[in-house]
């Protein structure tokens, strides 16, 4: 009764255009009313505990590290870093057929280990290569899927706000094991695409960029080098106990600004309060999301529904491959409708003690939820990603979904693999002793 | 309607203020955590407790700017293909129920505060009075954001702000 009224209320406000944290909050709220109108029990969740899980849903220091790696990506896209990288990437796969797709997937691999973000990669690289690539002769719905294709390793490769957050909703793993996990998946991810860029190369587009000269070569490397020092210093930071998540995030942020303004030059003082205000809407949208839908966890804790979904689909299947591959469904299913952070935030708290149960690792539970719902941004009809792709290239949703089809095919053999053979998300982190 | 989108773009603003100074706070406290800890070899008891509160701050001051500005995520493939009144209608429904929310934060939150207000933080020695407030005033903030986009898209259609992925779908 009470979970048909959760379920039943939030369905339609999302349905109706709600914003997702607020329709969790009014169905947490009026299913809190519930107990006390129909079962007569006022005391599981009043309108003071409402608020008191809404302030401590966000009163968590591992928390602070989404507000330094949001800050860090912006600072980075508008300071002049994806430029560098794309030339880098240039200098690395330039030669090869399909030189400019090439480019694309490489500067997105690279651009990944700095921003976390999808989004900061498609409207940053997007909006250089999209151009760069039409005017050289490729079809511009190829150009700007190939864009979207390749953005999505921004969350998989670290820094990930989408591990960060994985790993507080979990609650007992390491943020460094999720962040480890993903640089292998990630890094396939974009290999899979390099191939489809040379063998797309190779039939229809053979074009190679000009060479370069040996001086240009190592200029553009040093150059790029300087972004990516900050994916070193998150990962040598808190692989090796120095730093903490947030700590490292700290710090990775004081070097972006120091690269960005006194190296390139690129940000100035007078940038600083739209960059930092920018991070700070970002940053609130997970956390409020968070602080509503610890009221919404809470009640279907209550109701024991983690166990029950456990029980009937373990009464289904026991078989941890099987589950394995139902759950790889049902998240890009969602991913299609849902944004990453709310279905992230709803569906931890109901898969995980499932998962548990079967003995799943749960740095590669995360690194798998985290795969299949970045796969979500770019797939229609609702994906935050695919949004500003179209913006960029001015194009309808529509004329993506043909080129982008082979791609998506690519990516989900990557996924299957990462799901089935759990050593290419845990062999990193279990050298470092962060997975076991 | 001109003179009340003045009064909630100056409210925004003073908000925008005192969210950037809270969160340069937040981020001078951590940095120079870390610089204190690895290269003085020394931290204050306070600092892991006192970024959690600006953080909060920061949260509920901005989540409330974001209904303004419409960067709240919502799945309004539908939503915006309503047309005419029925659309209107529903628009409409949406922003009495975020009222209705801003409501709860408020009405709630001002009876926790007064609950728990007094009681005391972890490291250092004040009340909880100096957070708790973060939720009911995010509430009223709230009431007065989704209160505008109501009275706009009535009386003022051309002032409203529209939903990020429809500013990014209409281009």
């Amino acid at each position: 009764m009470i979970i048909s009224i959760l379920v039943g209320v939030f369905v339609v406000l999302l349905f109706m255009g709600m914003p997702i944290a607020f329709a969790i909050g009014i169905a947490a709220a009026l299913a809190g009313l519930s107990y006390s109108v129909f079962l007569d029990n006022p005391f599981v969740i009043d309108n003071v505990t409402l608020v008191q899980r809404m302030l401590f849903g966000i009163n968590s220091f591992p928390l602070l590290a989404v507000i330094f790696f949001v800050f860090t990506g912006a600072i980075m896209a508008r300071g002049g870093v994806a430029e560098r990288l794309v030339k880098m990437a240039e200098v690395m796969v330039g030669r090869l057929p399909g030189g400019l797709a090439q480019i694309n997937v490489m500067s997105s691999m690279l651009f990944g280990g700095v921003s976390g973000s999808a989004v900061a990669d498609v409207s940053s690289i997007g909006r250089m290569m999209i151009k760069a690539m039409t005017a050289d002769g490729y079809a511009k719905p190829f150009a700007t899927a190939i864009t979207l294709a390749s953005a999505t390793m921004g969350p998989i490769i670290p820094p990930s706000i989408a591990m960060i957050l994985f790993a507080y909703l979990a609650g007992n793993v390491s943020v460094a094991g999720l962040l480890l996990g993903g640089v292998f998946p990630g890094l396939m991810i974009g290999a899979s695409l390099l191939v489809y860029a040379y063998i797309h190369g190779r039939l229809y587009h053979p074009t190679k960029t000009p060479i370069l000269t040996l001086g240009e070569k190592v200029r553009r490397i040093l150059e790029g080098m300087g972004g990516l020092f900050a994916l070193v210093i998150i990962l040598v930071g808190i692989t090796s106990g120095a730093f903490t998540a947030t700590e490292a995030g700290a710090v990775a942020a004081v070097y972006a600004l120091f690269l960005t303004m006194l190296v390139y030059r690129q940000v100035g003082l007078r940038d600083l309060p739209s960059i930092l205000w920018e991070s700070c809407l970002t940053t609130a949208v997970v956390l409020f999301l968070i602080a509503t839908t610890s009221v919404f966890t809470y009640i279907v804790t209550y109701e024991n529904i983690p166990d029950w979904i456990a029980a009937n689909v373990l009464a289904i299947t026991d078989n941890k491959w099987v589950l394995l591959l139902l759950i790889n469904l049902l998240l890009l299913l969602v991913g299609m409708f849902i944004d990453q952070t709310p279905a992230l935030i709803m569906l931890v708290p109901i898969i995980l003690p499932l998962a548990s149960q079967l003995g799943i690792n749960l740095v590669h539970l995360g690194v798998i939820m985290v795969i299949n719902l970045t796969y979500g941004l770019i797939t229609p009809p609702v994906g935050t990603s695919l949004f500003v792709g179209c913006r960029i290239a001015n194009l309808p949703m529509t004329a993506l979904i043909l080129p982008m089809l082979p791609m998506l095919l690519v990516m989900f053999a990557v996924l299957m693999l990462v799901t089935f053979v759990p050593a290419i998300s845990l062999w990193l982190p279990q050298q470092f002793g962060f997975a076991s | 309607m001109r003179a009340f989108n003045q009064f909630c773009d100056l409210v925004r603003g003073l908000v925008r203020v005192f969210t950037l100074l809270v969160t340069a706070a937040l981020f001078a406290i951590v940095i120079s955590t870390v610089f204190t800890r690895d290269v003085l070899g020394w931290v204050y008891s306070w600092t892991e407790e006192v970024p959690r509160y600006l953080l909060i701050w920061m949260a509920f001051m901005s989540a409330a700017i974001c209904v303004d500005v419409k960067d709240h995520i919502a799945f309004d493939y539908f939503y915006q293909r309503v047309p005419g009144l029925a659309g209107k209608l529903v628009k409409s429904l949406v922003n009495i129920g975020i009222i209705g929310f801003g409501w709860i934060m408020v009405r709630y939150g001002v009876e926790f505060v007064q609950d728990f207000g007094a009681d005391g933080m972890e490291s250092i020695p004040f009340t909880n009075i100096w957070y708790y407030p973060a939720l009911p005033i995010s509430g009223a903030l709230i009431i007065l954001f989704a209160g505008r986009d109501l009275l706009n898209l009535w009386f003022a259609p051309e002032l409203r702000t529209q939903p990020a992925s429809i500013a990014l779908e209409a281009e």
